[in-house]
């Protein structure tokens, strides 16, 4: 194989790649294919099916339909000797001109097609040494063995920091390893190992399932069940093996970013078809959701960043919980349909047959293929038929990997998870896989200062994340109905404590009412934030930002004029929680507040309103004298889609902050 | 328990309210600052003669540098007046007697003896430190004491015992709730709420009418430390208390029951 083979290879599969991950994409973005196991078949192809179409084409020599560009090298001594053609029109032969013409007349044609070399070239040339192609060759090859020779070390250091684990002798736990094996039907012997520094469970290539301390002492029968199952659905999937193939693929393609989107949904898709054979195994969904906010507990140590991974709304873990909760439990066993593995085969077979590729030009013309009379006959010109000159070769210059599809930017913590290179250690961590990612994210974030966002992120995880423990106590603890009867006579008194004469009984009364979230509280809690005494206005703030109830944003409207700066910034945060986009205004005013912690937590409050009038605002505060103002302020204009934002952001590249100048490069990459 | 205690935000001892806690009359710091648990594995603890040297030193001080001496290093380090004193009139006594758990038995009697001594202070000062004792002899000696005639006696017993989380004195205590008097009744439900002793929810429920105010809030508080719907219904009830101290820790517990 020569060189010029390798990079036809590599230009066809970059060709081959865009098209059937694009496809992919098409498929799963508009909603053709949704089941989770349909996701991971339909990603692991296309992943997968580039290799296969392109070395089918290529190896058999097929010519598709879609036509193929020759790699040429020019054959005569005048011509440039080291470039692979570029041909330009000028410089193509009339007669190709012509055809190429024709062709374009065709409506389904693509520009270009094979120049078969000709006969007439005599004995080949020795490929000459240092031409383009070869330069092209050792830089894609030094790129991927260094990102190859990262992977790796990733590895390594993975390996070290399990290196310490040992395993687990529980009878209880083994037991139930045994008879979990048995239902699931797994003949592979599978050993389950501990580890001290672990925070979530993971699954090992080698049959192994390495549990984090936690998981042994904290986790009650029913959690752990579910946990096993899910590790070791993952095992009889053979996960942590195909995380690994797609790692090491999406790095030595690294020319093709669609791989890493593919990594991406393949893994979510594995997630989600192990929790539903958990939530099989365990009965229902509850018990698997609950072992995943366990664990995601594990990963919210007070002293450490933890769990900002959990932060937006799209994280996978929270979607995971949220599908476990509200879907049904699921009772048949999934079945194992024949059907995509034939269809899949042929979509390859086509797709080799169809999507265009590159030949080298020192390949002998391949044999007419068999079955392309039809297409003869349909273009007469096909210009593949006729002799063409030598040089003919409209190569795509290099454009192919990058040509389509870019994959969508991807949020600015998973871009740091991906600078802290955790997601390349080929190992699937489970519950904790993205937290684990994204504590690392966070480390990084806070070194590259990006603090206050992760901050509000992880608030906003931590909130959602208490919201669900509570659906999941909800639909646990049975409260019987004396109790909820009991629990409502305790808000009323509680409510009616409110008017206390004394005023430490009114300020424990609004603390606890916030902790009861019952929006029953909320007019009585309305009230206290006028009461005489500060300490009982900001508890009454405090708990009524708790129930997150759309008829407190008055009261915070007019909180934002209190002269008590306290009761100023519990406004402004409540009020970005509540995201009503009656406050607008006002939190516009809030931008210039004196406290700076008030204009900072009004910023990031008018980033979840997206408001456009408050760009002026928010353009002043990029100069602000306080750091956290400026990021805030920065990563609010990045929110907000307009125009107005866009200039602001633009005339940001030239702050002399350089966390607000990374911002709004990352906010402007991140637009179109 | 102390974590929860801290997380409640402070601990009503009705006991005896010093006058540095001028706003919150039955507040109390859950704990030594130097007797962590932390402290009780590294440190080796004070002897019998530094124990001696320390009661000697509280007995002789004058009362609010006792009671800061007591309430931990927070209030006595950040006072440089308070610093001074103590250094004045016993060195390092303090710091010394109280770093880390005691592991001297020689200490016990003097300790058990000073559980009845006429100054407060020093009274739960032993209390504390046997209850911190790395020593189930120590536990044992405050539960001996619990039984003992002098009310002063079983009180502080009651302190040590809350301090030790020692919950099979749990049952002993909830007898305490209906003693005959009110500080003893106060502190041994201080001393169930710290341990949080489900057995004895009923118990503390009938406390929540006890007739004097002390024992009430203590009640209160102890049963917001502990969640248990049987208490809601009583919690409930005492928010109509004519005392303040027992609707506020009746609203704080009720907003803990969830």
């Amino acid at each position: 194989m020569t060189a010029a083979d390798l990079t036809a290879w590599l230009l066809t599969y970059a060709l081959h790649s865009t098209v059937l991950l694009a496809a992919a994409w098409l498929l799963t973005r508009y909603g053709v294919v949704r089941a989770p196991s349909a996701l991971d078949l339909v990603w692991k192809a296309a992943l997968v099916g580039g290799i296969v179409t392109t070395t089918l084409q290529l190896g058999a020599g097929m010519r598709p339909w879609g036509g193929q560009l020759a790699l040429g090298r020019a054959d005569s001594p005048a011509a440039s000797p080291a470039v692979p053609v570029v041909a330009t029109a000028s410089e193509l032969p009339s007669r190709v001109r012509v055809a190429a013409a024709e062709r374009d007349a065709v409506p389904r044609g693509l520009a270009a097609y094979a120049a078969p070399p000709s006969q007439a070239s005599g004995p080949a040339r020795p490929p000459i040494l240092f031409d383009a192609t070869t330069l092209l060759l050792a830089l894609w090859g030094a790129a991927a063995a260094t990102l190859l020779a990262q992977l790796l070390v990733a590895r390594l250091l993975l390996a070290r920091r399990l290196g310490r684990r040992e395993a687990v002798t529980d009878p209880d736990l083994l037991a139930l390893l045994d008879s979990l094996r048995a239902e699931m039907a797994i003949p592979r012997p599978v050993r389950i190992t501990r580890a001290a520094g672990l925070s979530s469970p993971i699954a090992l290539g080698g049959g192994e399932i390495c549990l984090p301390d936690a998981a042994l002492t904290e986790l009650d029968a029913s959690q752990q069940r579910s946990v096993l199952a899910h590790e070791l659905a993952h095992l009889a999937r053979r996960d942590p093996r195909w995380l690994a193939l797609a790692c090491t693929l999406e790095r030595v393609f690294f020319f093709q970013p669609l791989n890493r989107t593919a990594r991406r949904r393949m893994q979510e898709a594995a997630e989600y078809i192990c929790d539903d054979w958990a939530a099989r195994r365990a009965g229902s969904g509850l018990a698997v959701a609950r072992s995943l906010v366990k664990v995601a507990e594990w990963l919210q140590a007070p002293a450490a960043v933890p769990l900002a991974g959990m932060a937006e709304s799209r994280s996978q873990l929270l979607a995971r919980v949220q599908r476990l909760i509200e879907s049904r439990p699921m009772t048949d066993e999934p079945r194992r349909r024949w059907l995509p593995f034939l269809l899949l085969p042929l979509a390859l077979l086509v797709a080799a047959a169809v999507v265009p590729g590159v030949t080298s030009a020192q390949r002998a013309t391949p044999p007419q293929q068999p079955e392309r009379p039809a297409r003869a006959a349909h273009r007469p010109h096909a210009p593949a038929t006729a002799p063409a000159a030598p040089p003919a070769a409209p190569s795509p210059p290099a454009a192919a990997p990058g040509a389509s599809g870019t994959p969508q930017a991807a949020e600015p913590v998973e871009a740091a998870a991906a600078l802290a290179g955790m997601d390349t250690n080929g190992v699937l961590v489970d519950a904790g896989r993205m937290n684990t990612q994204m504590r690392h994210a966070v480390r990084v974030a806070s070194a590259m200062q990006m603090r206050p966002r992760i901050a509000a992120a992880m608030a906003r995880a931590t909130h959602q994340l208490r919201a669900m423990r509570m659906t999941l106590g909800g639909n646990e603890a049975a409260m019987t109905p004396q109790d909820s009867a009991r629990r409502a006579a305790a808000v009323d008194a509680l409510i009616d404590a409110l008017r206390d004469q004394n005023a430490d009984v009114r300020e424990a009364a609004a603390r606890s009412l916030g902790q009861l979230e019952d929006h029953r509280a909320t007019p009585g809690l309305i009230a206290a934030m006028s009461d005489k005494v500060p300490d009982v206005r900001r508890a009454a703030a405090e708990a009524l930002s708790q129930l997150e109830d759309k008829r407190s944003t008055d009261a915070y409207i007019a909180a934002l004029r209190d002269s008590d700066v306290e009761m100023r910034r519990i406004a402004v945060n409540a009020l970005g929680q509540l995201e009503d986009p009656k406050a607008a205004p006002a939190l516009a005013a809030a931008l210039k507040d004196g406290d700076s912690e008030v204009r900072a937590g009004a910023a990031s409050a008018v980033a979840e309103l997206q408001d456009p009038r408050a760009v002026p605002a928010l353009r002043e505060l990029l100069n602000d004298k306080d750091a956290d103002v400026r990021e805030n302020a920065v990563n609010a204009l990045s929110e907000i889609r307009d125009s107005t934002a866009l200039e602001a952001l633009i005339g940001a590249l030239k702050s002399s902050d350089p966390v607000v100048r990374r911002a709004a490069a990352d906010a402007l990459g991140q637009r179109d | 328990m102390a974590l929860a205690a801290m997380l409640a935000g402070a601990v009503p001892l009705a006991a005896q309210a010093p006058a540095v806690h001028a706003r919150m009359p039955y507040m109390r710091a859950p704990r030594l600052h130097l007797s962590h648990d932390m402290t009780r594995i590294d440190l080796p603890g004070p002897d019998s003669a530094q124990v001696a040297a320390f009661l000697g030193s509280l007995s002789r001080s004058e009362p609010m540098i006792c009671e800061a001496a007591l309430d931990g290093a927070q209030n006595v380090w950040r006072d440089r007046s308070l610093v001074g004193a103590l250094r004045e009139q016993s060195a390092d006594a303090p710091r010394l007697a109280l770093a880390g758990s005691l592991r001297d038995a020689r200490a016990l009697p003097l300790l058990a003896a000073h559980l009845g001594d006429a100054n407060p202070c020093v009274r739960r000062a032993a209390a504390r430190i046997l209850g911190d004792a790395a020593m189930p002899s120590a536990t044992e000696r405050l539960r001996v004491a619990l039984t003992e005639r002098d009310g002063r006696v079983r009180e502080a017993a009651a302190l040590g015992l809350g301090e030790a989380d020692d919950s099979a004195s749990a049952p002993a205590l909830g007898r305490l709730l209906r003693d005959g008097d009110p500080y003893v009744a106060r502190m041994a439900a201080w001393a169930l709420g710290s341990m949080a002793a489900h057995d004895q929810v009923p118990a503390l429920i009938e406390a929540l009418r006890h007739p004097d105010a002390g024992v009430r809030v203590n009640a209160a508080w102890a049963l917001g430390q502990m969640q248990d719907t049987r208490a809601l219904g009583p919690l409930t009830t005492a928010m109509k208390d004519s005392d303040a101290g027992v609707r506020r820790f009746a609203a704080q517990a009720l907003g803990q029951q969830d």
